[in-house]
């Protein structure tokens, strides 16, 4: 397991990013190469997501819950996949802060890779994994922005 | 098949092999070239954790590939009582995971279809549920309170599996403390795999209107595969029959028994066709059996003048996920009790732990006669450490403390008797080679200059052939070895041996050992192996075995046929028995030796014109039974130098001589000793099967488990002395190993040698590069 962080600085009012990042149906569309993102309930949902590292090349079935934690404006996204023999998990926790220019998002995600995808990926896994972990919060950012343009 | 070299009295010639023609132009017969018809082939699912509880399987997906025919899961095995299957090492072993899985890409379930290719795509349409759990990675871990227990089907409830032990502790401790020196040193011998070039696989054609099952196998035991086999299935030993066609290198890896030979066994049975079943290079490097992977710690006491008093060693053996060693069945830690090597300690101790790990099973004899590669490794460094510590040179240590010439046959403090040896007379032969003194003034003036060079000695004893009935057996079976021969009217010969080649020659050295000893050519000796319906039972080739044991039923079942053919040769000269004299290719009638017969003679009289009452016929079978092991032993130098840039180490020359005791066939020897160098050289700076944390086999292929190729492969020089086994019945200690064993630590001695002017005495091996990149910048001896 790795564990990586940022922090995403978005030019929106708390309640805007809060509202996007506890919803399965925004952040769904958040996760990297979507496919396909079908909204389960209020708190889960199931996407299909294509992943290359390395050599390797697979479509992933993936199960996410988004919850609601007691701290306020904390929220946890649990994300948990696999396919062609391989796996991943995802547990992130994000905080949404009021910033002088709008709200900070930050994000610290605990990741483990297995199967080929890891072993194949080998020694750019580290790397390629940060920057998909990263493309996440990254597309939150511009997925609030997209919202408040509309 | 023909010999440049035809004569008789063939034993200790270079002839060349008589396999290499088939090979050399690709016709070979390996396992994958077999297509039977109506072949079906098998993929299997695996588990991409290395430590995870099953929650479900769902297999309907893949039935709607085209040209499926069957999906097995463990739940399917486990009605049949086939879910697990026993080892070689009196553990249990998963065939298709139930419960849980233990180690990444451990089988889960297989798929037989028309096509390899259905096979696979239907294997990705499995789908597994997993719950991840915590993954034990560490064997140190593993021991501690605090790790899950991984195997749920014992009643102890931890991760340890044996602990062994032998010598003397509390006189060694007591040694120890007399001692006015005292060396400690930590050892690491990391996980690597034998990595043959072919895979493992089968086919299982098991037809059910004779019930008989033939199984092609890439096995270097396929007697002991059979009973394993009957023992697991429930066929009758007689109704199954193995043929171990080529194989494309075994080097201990195609010794077990694996999950997919049962599963395609199984399979083949329920569906009545062929079913063919071959590793990618990922399954054989992830799950078949690995290496090494041994936590050693040794403490060597000595006198200030350098005679060494004790010797004690600690080790934490990692097993991974099942104990699937393949070790002599009291030997859970092989014969690691080698580990007092050259050296006249008058007492020692050595304990071994075994542990479970989430890792593949093993480990097994790579290249070496059951954990002597690490016994070896870990005496010849930590004298390294001796000599550091005594300031005195490497070679100089070594004879002080070499077992004596005269001192054969010598009791070790660890229970072994060596049978023979003359440590002085190789080392010597090895330092002329290389010019040592010149070379330590060279390396002076080297150093001065500035560069990073090293020399290093590793002055190793090998214990191999596996073995005497007495001690040495496997699933109670003894380690005894088989030939059987027969001699056509024409004088012409075949004989079949319970071993089964993968590379070593034995087509060619058996060939000569039979006509040395019946006066034939090498040529007239056709030998066979790996069929189990036509060879006698033997326990196959790994450990150096060959030789001292199927080598020994070879030569002892051509004298049986020898003294036969002395009463038909008597015959034919009308003399007695008695006035008959062999001279080596001839029967001639004592004091007359031009009245003569060639063994080509007797040979067709045996089936034309025999004396009355004689049975007809030119045969005999031998089953040996060593007496004893015998000790190979070398001296290997290896001078090496450093880049200070990358790190890189640049082995400039490289000296090995071997003491295998009578050569059968120089040229094979010097292949074999070319071959286990290179292995060595890719343990000691190219090879680890590492793990991250989740688990994850961080090699599990050739692009980053780095194999030697020509261009890495530093040029070997050879040389050799000869001190036959006494009671081998041709002197011969077998060799194949010894290069694998003894080199390891002349290359790590060497490079710890270029970096001992800076304090350093141990390194890790592997020695990447980058690790020793990492040295050279702890001691500012790099710029960049």
């Amino acid at each position: 397991m790795k564990t990586y962080q940022g922090v995403v600085m978005m030019d929106a009012p708390v309640s805007v990013v809060w509202d996007f990042v506890k919803n399965p149906s925004t952040i769904g569309l958040c996760m990297p190469d979507v496919i396909d993102c079908q909204v389960l309930d209020d708190h889960h949902l199931h996407a299909k997501i294509r992943v290359a590292v390395g050599p390797v090349r697979a479509v992933f079935d993936m199960n996410a819950a988004v919850e609601v934690l007691p701290e306020p404006y904390q929220a946890r996204l649990d994300a948990q996949g696999g396919g062609m023999g391989s796996g991943f998990h995802l547990v992130s926790t994000m905080t949404v802060s009021e910033e002088p220019d709008g709200a900070a998002l930050n994000w610290v995600a605990d990741v483990s890779v297995s199967g080929p995808l890891a072993t194949l990926g080998g020694r750019i896994l580290d790397n390629q994994v940060k920057k998909i972990t990263e493309q996440v919060f990254e597309n939150i950012r511009q997925g609030v922005a997209a919202q408040l343009a509309e | 098949m023909n010999l440049d070299a035809t004569e008789t009295q063939p034993l200790g010639k270079a002839i060349k092999r008589k396999e290499d023609p088939r090979f050399i132009r690709g016709q070979g017969r390996y396992l994958d070239d077999i297509v039977l018809p109506k072949m079906l082939y098998m993929a299997m699912v695996r588990s991409p954790y290395a430590h995870a509880r099953i929650k479900s399987i769902r297999v309907e997906d893949a039935y709607l590939v085209e040209g499926v025919k069957a999906v097995l899961t463990g739940e399917d095995l486990a009605s049949m009582n086939l879910a697990w299957m026993p080892t070689l090492a009196g553990d249990q072993q998963m065939v298709l995971a139930t419960g849980k899985v233990l180690l990444q890409y451990q089988e889960v379930a297989a798929i037989v279809a028309e096509t390899r290719e259905s096979a696979e795509d239907a294997a990705s349409k499995v789908q597994v549920e997993y719950e991840p759990l915590t993954p034990v990675m560490d064997p140190f871990f593993a021991l501690s309170a605090e790790a899950p227990v991984l195997r749920e089907d014992r009643e102890q409830k931890n991760n340890h599996i044996f602990h062994w032990e032998v010598g003397d502790h509390e006189e060694t401790d007591a040694a120890l403390a007399a001692s006015a020196i005292v060396v400690k040193e930590q050892i690491r011998m990391p996980r690597v795999h034998p990595a043959p070039l072919e895979p493992c696989g089968c086919v299982a054609d098991y037809q059910k209107s004779t019930g008989k099952l033939i199984w092609y196998v890439t096995s270097q035991a396929p007697h002991a595969h059979r009973t394993v086999l009957s023992m697991v299935s429930g066929l009758p030993e007689h109704m199954i029959h193995v043929i171990s066609p080529d194989i494309g290198g075994g080097f201990g890896n195609k010794v077990p028994v694996y999950p997919g030979y049962v599963c395609a066994v199984v399979m083949s049975m329920q569906l009545g066709r062929p079913v063919k079943w071959v590793e990618t290079r990922t399954e054989n490097v992830a799950t078949t059996n690995f290496a090494r992977d041994y936590h050693m710690t040794a403490e060597i006491g000595a006198t200030e003048d350098g005679r060494v008093t004790a010797l004690k060693v600690s080790t934490i053996a990692d097993h991974g996920a099942f104990d699937a060693a393949a070790d002599p069945s009291k030997f859970p830690a092989g014969l690691f009790s080698i580990v007092t090597g050259s050296y006249r300690f008058p007492v020692a101790f050595a304990e071994v732990d075994g542990v479970y790990t989430n890792k593949a099973p093993g480990g097994v004899a790579y290249r070496c006669s059951f954990r002597v590669t690490e016994a070896s490794f870990l005496i010849e460094r930590v004298m390294n450490t001796l000599a550091y510590r005594l300031n005195l040179d490497p070679v100089e240590l070594r004879r002080r403390n070499f077992i004596g010439v005269d001192d054969f046959p010598y009791q070790s403090p660890l229970g072994w008797t060596y049978d023979s040896g003359d440590y002085e007379k190789t080392l010597n032969t090895a330092l002329d080679m290389i010019d040592y003194r010149g070379l330590r003034s060279e390396q002076q003036k080297r150093r001065e200059q500035g560069e990073l060079v090293g020399i290093g000695v590793s002055t190793f004893t090998e214990i191999v052939g596996a073995g005497p009935s007495h001690t040495f057996d496997i699933l109670g079976i003894k380690m005894f070895d088989s030939c059987e021969i027969r001699i056509h009217p024409t004088g012409k010969a075949i004989a079949r041996l319970g071993a089964r080649h993968q590379g070593q020659g034995h087509e060619t050295t058996f060939a000569q050992l039979i006509a040395q000893e019946l006066g034939l050519s090498a040529a007239d000796v056709l030998i066979e192996e790996g069929d189990t319906d036509t060879a006698p039972y033997g326990l196959g080739t790994y450990a150096s075995r060959s030789t001292p044991t199927a080598g020994g039923a070879a030569a002892l079942a051509a004298r049986r046929v020898r003294n036969k053919a002395q009463q038909i040769a008597a015959h034919l000269l009308e003399v007695s028995p008695e006035d008959v004299q062999w001279d080596g290719s001839r029967f001639s009638a004592k004091g007359l030796s031009s009245r003569n017969v060639s063994m080509a003679d007797v040979a067709l009289a045996a089936y034309t014109n025999l004396p009355k009452g004689m049975e007809p016929g030119l045969e005999a079978t031998y089953y040996y039974d060593p007496p004893n092991l015998t000790f190979p032993n070398g001296a290997y130098i290896a001078v090496v130098s450093i880049d200070r840039e990358t790190g890189q180490v640049h082995v400039e020359r490289f000296v090995a001589v071997d003491d295998c005791g009578t050569v059968i066939n120089p040229m094979v020897v010097d292949g074999q000793i070319h071959g286990g160098l290179t292995e060595g050289f890719g343990i000691a700076f190219m090879q680890e099967i590492a793990f991250d944390a989740d688990g994850n086999n961080l090699a599990p292929n050739f692009m980053d488990y780095l194999v030697p190729t020509a261009v890495e492969t530093p040029r070997w020089e050879t040389g050799r002395t000869v001190t036959p086994s006494p009671h081998h019945p041709i002197g011969a200690k077998g060799v194949g190993e010894s290069p694998n064993v003894g080199s390891p630590a002349a290359f790590v001695n060497a490079v710890v040698d270029a970096l001992s002017p800076y304090g350093v005495t141990n390194l890790e091996i592997p020695l990447f590069p980058w690790k020793i990149w990492e040295v050279l910048k702890q001691h500012g001896l790099t710029e960049s």
